[in-house]
């Protein structure tokens, strides 16, 4: 009788195995000629447009005006980057101290930002930071300076909207390696009669280590491809490199000099994005 | 009372007793109140935004002041009334609609074969995927525009439905395939034995375990089309503009209270589509459809 159920069982499975792969043609289709391809091809494009050849690779890294906007958008990735990982951190760590029902509030005010339209959130950057916004005017009222801030369209504008669109990204994995962190192991250390600042330097830091090595690559790999903040807020000083891909193809008609900043973008990304997914392997395997 | 408990107390009290253990006490409080204090203004900059715009698109002042000199709801009036806008809102809902479905369609079945099927280049489908939300948008935008030029599907909502469907798919896929691994494998035997065959299997006992997997799945894949500004900027033109396309072209020109009040209808639908895919049990609240690269 078992001997039957094994049997059949094996049939059933054998039948479904072959209609598996059928499951799976849709999915490859699609992103074959719609995302493999297209990407493949533009990519291409960086050595064979105007003619086949290294010469967009050799202008790109020659002129300094194209090499600028990669410079910049680095130069911005680390700042945010940087900004986001402090503030990241301390939300984290007051997550993990305060009581259940706060801990629900602060994660609201991170998820809500978080799920908002980008568009409509750098709207509300543009409308908060203009000369005669709220932030100018509270500023001036409270006789902090006594002439409006130039705080849009130049590099503050970019850090503060992006650092705005960044944080939960920082914040959400940070939070959850804290709170997987085993209090018992602080308490041993407090026992044993390190001064709290000991402990949260030698024991509880380097436990965060992980969260803080996969928010800070997300949030600098996802900096460095980001077009619609840098657009808005950003002076036309502070281009980064998304913008400038976009603009060699769609005004400039330049498709060659538009893949090679692309082949250098889609590179930077996967080398950090490796990078992302050894850290969390390592983080998973620790706990 | 154990012996071991009474061990730990007087252990405890001891520590208690040690005045330099005192003073940090009084340290850490100190720092605890820093944090908080920190933290409170953090937490106010995540809001400060999502509050004040509902606020300035209810004030009369063109300009945006705060405080609004008086209340009004004249820049509703205007969103619903003026073509300019039902246009795109409505093109970004039949994409969105359509996205829907067609993500479904693809995701579900090929999240099956991820789960259940063992077979050769099962990593690599996973990794291909996932592909599309790793991938800058910017680089998907050309690459998608420079292939529809070729083809002659610029400007057409078949396009932007494909685009759009390809970034929502590892959305979908997500939540689906977890929703998948927390059928037991036993379910579909028990069901097989009992006469059903694949599709009645799929359908009477699969398909009501892994609802909310797909309903969240779909919430996201709807969240990223109606979301979506770079591809669609690329492969739209005037008349199958999106609302995403239609408020950065705007925006570029100046800041119209009419986007506050869109802004707000805006923030209170992506607030309940938070409250549905937590509430759903979602499998995956951080990989929300604004972590998108754009």
């Amino acid at each position: 009788m078992s001997m039957q159920t094994v049997s059949r069982k094996r049939i059933r499975l054998g039948a479904t195995r072959s209609n598996k792969m059928l499951l799976v043609i849709p999915a490859v289709g699609l992103l074959a000629l719609f995302f493999i391809y297209p990407i493949v091809t533009i990519l291409l494009r960086s050595f064979s447009e105007p003619q086949w050849g290294l010469q967009n690779y050799a202008a790109f890294f020659r002129e300094s005006a194209y090499l600028g906007s990669l410079a910049n958008t680095f130069k911005i990735a680390v700042a945010v980057t940087l900004i986001t990982l402090v503030l990241g951190y301390l939300v984290a760590y007051a997550m993990t101290t305060v009581g259940s029902k706060m801990r629900k509030f602060i994660l609201i005010a991170v998820l809500i930002p978080f799920w908002t339209s980008l568009l409509v959130r750098t709207y509300a950057w543009m409308v908060l930071l203009q000369s005669e916004g709220i932030i100018n005017r509270s500023l001036l009222y409270l006789g902090i300076i006594h002439e409006p801030l130039q705080l849009i369209h130049n590099f503050t504008g970019v850090i503060i909207g992006m650092v705005y669109t960044m944080l939960p990204f920082m914040i959400l994995p940070i939070y959850a390696t804290m709170a997987s962190i085993d209090p018992g192991l602080m308490r041993a250390g407090a026992n044993l009669g390190a001064p709290p600042a000991v402990v949260f330097t030698r024991i509880f830091m380097p436990l965060t280590l992980p969260g803080v090595g996969a928010g800070s690559i997300m949030v600098f790999v996802m900096t460095i491809g980001y077009y619609i903040t840098p657009a808005l807020l950003g002076g036309s000083k502070d281009t980064m490199i998304g913008q400038f891909i976009a603009e060699q193809i769609q005004s400039l008609l330049n498709w060659g000099m538009g893949a090679t900043a692309a082949v250098v973008l889609v590179t930077t990304t996967m080398i950090f994005f490796v990078f992302y997914l050894k850290i969390n392997r390592l983080e998973r395997r620790a706990s | 009372m154990k012996k071991g408990e009474i061990a730990l107390t007087t252990i405890h009290a001891k520590a208690k007793e040690r005045p330099r253990t005192r003073r940090s006490v009084r340290q850490v409080k100190a720092g605890r109140i820093l944090l908080y204090f920190a933290v409170g203004l953090i937490v106010l900059f995540l809001l400060l935004p999502i509050v004040i715009i509902p606020l300035l698109s209810f004030g009369s002042s063109p300009w945006l002041q705060f405080p609004p000199p008086s209340w009004t709801l004249k820049w509703y009036g205007e969103l619903f009334s003026s073509p300019d806008w039902w246009g795109p809102i409505m093109n970004s809902v039949k994409v969105g609609i359509s996205v829907v479905f067609l993500s479904q369609l693809i995701g579900v079945p090929v999240s099956y074969a991820l789960v259940r099927g063992k077979f050769p280049g099962r990593d690599l489908l996973n990794g291909l995927l996932l592909m599309p939300m790793i991938m800058p948008y910017i680089i998907y935008a050309i690459a998608v525009y420079s292939l529809f030029l070729k083809l002659g599907m610029n400007g057409t909502l078949t396009g932007l439905v494909i685009t759009h469907t390809v970034l929502a798919l590892p959305y979908v896929v997500i939540n689906v395939s977890n929703a998948f691994r927390a059928v037991s494998p036993a379910v579909e035997y028990a069901a097989a034995s009992c006469g059903a065959g694949p599709w009645q299997t799929f359908r009477y006992v699969v398909l009501p375990l892994i609802r909310p997997g797909v309903t969240s799945g779909a919430v996201f894949a709807f969240a990223i089309s109606w979301d979506e500004v770079i591809t669609s900027m690329f492969v739209t033109d005037p008349q199958t503009i999106t609302l995403p396309v239609k408020i950065w072209t705007t925006l570029r020109l100046d800041l119209s209270p009419v986007i506050a009040a869109l802004s707000t209808i805006m923030i209170a639908l992506s607030t309940i589509m938070l409250v549905v895919t937590t509430s759903k049990g979602s499998a995956d609240v951080f990989g929300s459809p604004s972590g998108k690269r754009e």
